[in-house]
């Protein structure tokens, strides 16, 4: 008994350290959580057409079949009577049915390119953010660049507008080189901008359809179809497949990311955002006043309408009671005070150094009300008639460009402050435009209208 | 742009992340041999077993044991798995591993009726590692799941031929899976967790015939391992944002345990043992992945539940205090044919065991090997991993050093090898 109390008296102490030691061991080797590691997430620029969130304009609006924009793609229904329906203001409906006109996008239109986050406006450098025109095959050298904190869309701006006629393609570099996104203040120098996941696919090599031709054919097997099956019905990843493969060829048949690399010195794999986008072919006279594209007054007769374009001199003719024409010279403070002769002062009208030189045959009265207005009857040389700048769509437009809350009425283009701005020049013109006698004397329609625009001579 | 839905990438890319390793034996993930004398018996114990390690396969058995002993030591395991892809194709090895599971049993005997027990093993665990580029790297790279249990028992014994033990068991248990994710969102995906689960156990020992025959049967219950992780997703850059890293909250339930087994000593030098175990693996029907900003992640498994059968001999030589052991088992694998998965390359087992014990004193060492020889098992659906068949080899090295002191008052058949 005494060597076994002894005995017990041994083993317990061992027994017992020899426990807690295995199960110190045990619980350190086995009970350990994993050190699992954190991927830092890279801000992105979006490419995301379910969200409305794509660089635009986007030549993914222009229907193929009919060459012209087709806001049915972006998923709006434009009414064809503005008037009789309440879907949307009336002006918002009269722009629509305008941009639908065009085989392009206004020459004035900035270009947005939405990203995830804010991007950092120091980085927003000429190599960083690229626009190539690929039939002229060259960059588009005049772009201001800013960055709407609200929307985090980076602003592109060709502070000269865009020409006719040309097809661009604009892209934003990404990655270690390129663009960086404001982060948390430890990111002292940003964050690094990659490519969306859609826009991976779309400069893919291969066919997002796995070389199938119709949605139907679309293997199981095919890696994009599996990719999208695990958050999407079969159909629906058939059709998302065949719109996204539609994309990739029509991008690839521009030959865009090849000319973003070769021209814009932009690679591939550091293309963040590619997108194209056409602008109409019709000349323009452009206007907006951001850019300083106004017209220009010489001396007290003459007014120049600068035209980004060709015109067909002949059909530039100056209006009067006793001529029709295509081009008017109103004095619209004359014609308030009922001077219908001074209202419609005389005036000579030519084709000069890419503009309409108007020249009254008096002077034109300081302080007073002078309109300029261009019908559609002034073409380019192949016979196309020209087209409104959206400004002056605005300013022909039959509804107000604001509500009583002073709310945007075009709010797709259009911000609150430049539609109030707009709203007092819309209600004068459409005060004249909408008088049963000026239309009777000059019958002019809106539609007939490709320029209007008033200013208090002499400072447009 | 308005509402045309082309494409939206969201989260459930990672659904496929596996949850489960080992490879190495008894079916599914239960590593159940834990002791030298286990190991060579084929664990064909549960009516004979009287050795501390009588904690984990029969808690009954330490009533007939020595009065104070425990013991130590550790099981080396390791398996080579070879793929060969359906259709052709070059075979695909595993990378090899090498995995030491330590055990510490220890018993004592409070009364005559009144025995208290403790164990500290892994039995479920082990690990798998296929080369980053395999054909199945989207299914899994590398797996691993490490657990730790620390098992108290009582044991009563009313009657001197008769014992209940009851035991409590704590889970503590780390899971790390690493695969691929599929083409074109290129990449890895890693899920870590850990956390407790916990259980119960009773075991019943009968000696039958006094020296003779000895009839056993234990129950160990469910346990359900609650574990909170992390999925950390590393696809290309462009898809990062679409497949959130973060939190994720899981259950891993293990499977109850059902063991019957027979000691018979026909002559005094040799002990015969025949075991069933019934291991209910449809508890592993299904694992759900939570996480914070993310959908679940489900993933269905369906195995079934499995029948292993152990057969063991354990000869007292005429050298004094010197054991030679033997043994085999049938081990049906619980992974249908459709759900067979390269983190977990079941298959149904051949494992031949053998071995030696060597009593000096109040010291016995045991030595036991397991050669496990997996039947070719063929993935047939691709469901979770690619088609093809899978061929294991494994090996079971144990080493369990035991320490006991004093006379057992009685045990279940007279031990040839006592001092």
């Amino acid at each position: 008994m005494d060597g076994q109390r002894a005995s017990r008296s041994r083993i317990r102490p061992i027994a017992g350290g020899l426990l807690l030691l295995w199960i110190g061991g045990a619980l350190a080797l086995a009970g350990c959580m994993p050190d699992i590691g954190t991927q830092t997430v890279p801000e992105a620029m979006e490419f995301d057409p379910g969200t409305g969130r794509v660089p635009q304009p986007t030549v993914l609006v222009i229907n193929p079949a009919t060459g012209k924009i087709d806001m049915s793609l972006a998923g709006v229904t434009v009414p064809a009577d503005c008037l009789a329906q309440t879907a949307m203001p009336v002006a918002q409906c009269e722009f629509y049915q305008y941009l639908q006109s065009l085989d392009g996008f206004p020459t004035t239109a900035g270009a947005i390119a939405p990203a995830t986050a804010a991007l950092i406006p120091a980085s927003l450098k000429a190599t960083n953010v690229v626009v190539v025109d690929i039939a002229r095959q060259k960059t588009f050298p005049d772009l201001a660049f800013g960055v709407d904190e609200a929307t985090k869309n980076l602003t592109i701006d060709p502070t000269a507008g865009w020409d006719v006629g040309a097809l661009y393609v604009g892209a934003v570099r990404g990655y270690a080189n390129g663009v960086k996104a404001v982060g948390p203040v430890e990111a002292v120098d940003g964050i690094e901008v990659v490519a969306s996941s859609v826009m991976f696919l779309l400069k893919e090599e291969t066919s997002l359809m796995c070389g199938a031709a119709t949605a139907a054919d679309i293997p199981a097997s095919c890696p994009y179809m599996t990719l999208l099956t695990q958050q999407m019905p079969d159909a629906e990843a058939r059709a998302s497949l065949v719109s996204l493969e539609a994309v990739r060829q029509g991008l690839g048949a521009l030959g865009a990311f090849g000319a973003m690399t070769d021209l814009g010195g932009m690679p591939k794999a550091e293309q963040a955002v590619l997108w194209a986008f056409p602008t109409h072919s019709a000349s323009v006279i452009e206007l907006d006043p951001t850019k300083g594209l106004l017209p220009k007054v010489n001396g007290t007769r003459e007014i120049r309408l600068k035209v980004k374009g060709e015109v067909d001199p002949a059909t530039v003719t100056a209006w009067s009671l006793d001529a029709p024409g295509t081009v008017f010279l109103l004095d619209l403070t004359a014609l308030a005070n009922d001077d219908l002769g001074g209202g419609l002062p005389a005036f000579s009208v030519a084709v000069a150094d890419g503009a309409l030189v108007l020249t009254a045959d008096a002077d034109l009265p300081d302080g007073h009300t002078i309109a300029t207005l261009v019908t559609t009857g002034v073409k380019n040389p192949a016979g196309v008639a020209l087209v409104a700048p959206p400004i002056t769509v605005l300013l022909k437009s039959r509804g107000p460009l604001v509500d009583a809350q002073g709310h945007s009425q075009v709010p797709s283009d259009v911000s609150d402050g430049d539609a109030a701005q707009l709203e007092g020049g819309r209600a004068d013109f459409a005060t004249l435009l909408d008088d049963e006698l000026f239309a009777s004397l000059t019958g002019l329609a809106r539609a007939d209208l490709a320029y209007v625009y008033g200013f208090n001579f002499p400072n447009p | 742009m308005g509402t045309k839905r082309m494409l939206l990438i969201r989260a459930a890319l990672v659904a496929a992340v596996v949850l489960v390793a080992a490879q190495a034996r008894a079916g599914g993930f239960l590593v159940y041999d834990v002791s030298g004398e286990a190991v060579a018996k084929g664990s064909a114990v549960v009516a004979s077993s009287t050795a501390p390690d009588a904690v984990w396969y029969n808690p009954a058995g330490i009533a007939f044991g020595a009065p104070y002993q425990f013991s130590l030591g550790t099981v080396y395991t390791t398996a080579d798995n070879t793929f060969s892809p359906k259709g052709g194709g070059k075979d695909v090895g595993s990378v090899p591993g090498n995995y030491f599971l330590p055990h510490l049993f220890a018993s004592v005997r409070a009364t005559d009726w009144l025995y208290v027990g403790v164990g500290g093993y892994s039995v479920y665990g082990l690990g798998t590692e296929w080369p980053k580029d395999w054909v199945g790297r989207v299914s899994t790279i590398k797996s691993a799941l490490t657990t730790a249990t620390i098992n108290p028992t009582i044991t009563f014994k009313p009657h001197k031929d008769v014992a209940i033990g009851i035991g409590f068991d704590a889970v503590r248990s780390a899971l790390d899976a690493n695969q691929g994710l599929p083409e074109p969102i290129g990449g890895t995906a890693r899920f870590g967790a850990a956390g407790w689960g916990y259980g119960a156990n009773v075991g019943v020992l009968w000696r039958a015939i006094p020296d003779k025959l000895s009839v056993g049967v234990t129950y160990r219950s469910r346990i359900t391992l609650v574990m909170d992780g992390r999925i950390d997703v590393a696809p290309r850059p462009e898809f990062l944002r679409d497949l959130p890293s973060g939190k994720v909250h899981t259950e891993l339930t293990l499977p109850d345990i059902f063991a019957f087994g027979v000691s018979f000593r026909p002559v005094p030098e040799v002990e015969l043992g025949v075991d069933a175990n019934i291991v209910a693996w449809s508890t592993y029907d299904k694992t759900v992945l939570k996480r914070d900003n993310a959908a679940d992640i489900v993933m269905d498994h369906g195995w079934t539940d499995a029948l292993v059968l152990r057969i063991g001999v354990d000869w007292a030589t005429p050298v004094k205090g010197l054991n030679v052991r033997a043994g085999l088992i049938y081990d049906k694998t619980p992974v249908p044919d459709e759900v067979l998965e390269p983190s977990t390359p079941d298959a149904d087992q051949i494992d031949v065991c053998l071995g030696l014990g060597y009593q000096w004193k109040w010291l016995k060492a045991d030595l036991g090997y397991q050669l496990i020889a997996f039947l070719p098992h063929e993935a047939t659906t691709g469901r979770l991993g690619p088609e093809g068949k899978y061929t294991t080899l494994g090996h079971f090295l144990a080493l369990t050093m035991t320490f006991q002191f004093g006379e057992p008052a009685v045990r279940p058949l007279a031990a040839s090898a006592t001092p």
